[in-house]
């Protein structure tokens, strides 16, 4: 049962590790080329948690969250940890999250921003399923 | 120099012996369809695909044929259909029935800009824009008012487009008001710089207005009638237009205009400036429109999920429902 509770600093990252790695099973590879045109490595910086962590695309298009940036940095996605977890639970509309500036979306051209989307809902959905599995340990 | 052209200065008389067919019949085509037979015209045929628009069509009372057989008919063709549907209407249905003589009407020069649509040499080719919603466009022709429209004559293969132009603005309705010589290139860039540049912004001072002040303890009801639901944002919209933008602002008290312009003065425009700028580089070069037609050609999938975004029931709408229960501001139901 997916309760009240929501990750610890420390629970994040493996927590992003497991539903990045759940999400990659999801998508086709030619999704997954199409947002390495567009960005490589994407930094997360939690602010509620002053954690930065960096979601890279690798060369064979596996997709990883690491606590270090491999290169230069395509964009940042700024968020509380809090309201990620809201939003992949359905207890925050994602429109909410963006409308009320409580995820930005920062250095990513508006247009490259359309082969970013397709990545949104599996994330969201490995996330859940992620999260699931650490509660039920 | 600028000029701007009236009912005077337009002659009916040039649609009399032409057959008009209006290609789509949603939001703009409706309307135009409706005025122009209210201004007399009178060989008028609908051309619409089996749906309720067509049924809507008959309803009031025109002529509804099949999207081919309705430019085979025609003498004056207008494509009033989303832009990225006119593109293969246009190459399914219209193309091969152009003959010499016949005439294009586009409401909006997206897909002559982009070269998703391009009419051989043969035929008149003319944009009459409306600056204003179908239903706006219907609503002024009945009460006697008007709306501006952008005009152009893309290609004039008969010597006359320009008068024919003239001849379709009077016909909707646009010349009382006015209408104004603009191109395809420059309707388009204009639009898509207002839509891309102008509206997120004023979109995202809403939304952030309301986020701000419902956190600050505001009552949401009365935010929302102070952003917008009141109609003064739209009396002051008015103003602007009657009085001018830096006049209107004698008429709010020194309080408020001193609060504004300090305020206005500490802005970080940087930021609005490249976000405008970045808009309208895209829109230059194409980039917009190829990405658009990328995004159509996947199926929208990247635009379905911004649409269910959206959808998504935001605190704000449930806050517009319960205002209009209580207020009583004689609003007409908008369809």
């Amino acid at each position: 049962m997916v309760g009240e509770r929501r990750p610890s600093k420390e629970e994040l990252v493996p927590l992003l590790s497991r539903a990045i790695e759940l999400t990659g099973t999801q998508l086709a590879p030619d999704t997954v080329r199409a947002v390495a045109e567009v960005f490589r490595v994407l930094l997360w910086h939690f602010v509620d948690y002053d954690l930065k962590a960096y979601f890279v695309i690798g060369d064979a298009g596996d997709l990883s969250f690491v606590p270090q940036a491999p290169r230069e940095v395509d964009g940042t996605v700024k968020l509380e940890a809090a309201v990620l977890h809201d939003v992949a639970l359905g207890r925050t509309p994602v429109a909410m999250a963006f409308l009320s500036g409580k995820l930005r979306l920062q250095g990513l051209p508006a247009l490259k921003l359309r082969r970013f989307i397709p990545l949104l809902q599996p994330f969201l959905e490995g996330y859940r399923q992620a999260w699931q599995e650490i509660e039920e340990g | 120099m600028v000029k701007f052209y009236h009912d005077e200065d337009a002659d009916l008389g040039l649609l009399e012996d032409r057959t008009i067919a209006v290609l789509g019949y949603g939001h703009q085509g409706r309307a135009q369809a409706l005025n122009m037979r209210d201004s007399g015209v009178r060989n008028l045929v609908v051309g619409n695909i089996e749906d309720e628009y067509r049924d809507q069509a008959l309803e009031d009372g025109f002529e509804v044929l099949a999207l081919a057989e309705a430019a085979q008919r025609s003498d004056v063709i207008f494509l009033l259909l989303p832009d990225e549907t006119a593109p293969v209407v246009y190459e399914r249905d219209v193309a091969e029935r152009l003959l010499e003589g016949k005439a294009l009407v586009f409401a909006s020069g997206y897909n002559l800009t982009y070269g998703h649509i391009q009419p051989p040499d043969f035929v008149d080719v003319i944009m009459v824009a409306p600056r204003m919603l179908g239903q706006g466009v219907r609503e002024l022709y009945l009460e006697g008012a008007g709306f501006v429209s952008f005009v152009s004559v893309e290609q004039d293969a008969s010597g006359q487009a320009w008068w024919l132009a003239l001849a379709v603005a009077k016909a909707i309705g646009s010349t009382r008001a006015g209408v104004m010589e603009l191109s395809a290139a420059q309707e388009t860039h204009l639009d898509l710089f207002m839509e891309q540049a102008f509206g997120p912004l004023l979109g995202a001072a809403i939304t952030t207005a309301y986020h701000v002040g419902v956190e600050a303890g505001f009552p949401p009801e009365a935010l929302l009638l102070e952003l917008y639901m009141s109609g003064e944002m739209a009396y002051v919209f008015r103003t602007m237009a009657e009085l001018g933008l830096m006049k209107q602002a004698r008429l709010h008290s020194l309080t408020s205009q001193f609060g504004g312009m300090i305020r206005s003065l500490a802005l970080n425009r940087e930021e609005i400036d490249r976000s405008m700028r970045d808009a309208l580089d895209d829109i230059f070069s194409g980039a917009f429109a190829r990405e658009w037609e990328e995004e159509r050609k996947a199926g929208y999938p990247s635009f379905a999920f911004m649409q269910g975004m959206s959808d998504e029931e935001h605190p704000l709408t449930a806050v517009e429902d319960r205002l209009r229960g209580h207020l009583r501001m004689g609003w007409d139901e908008i369809v």
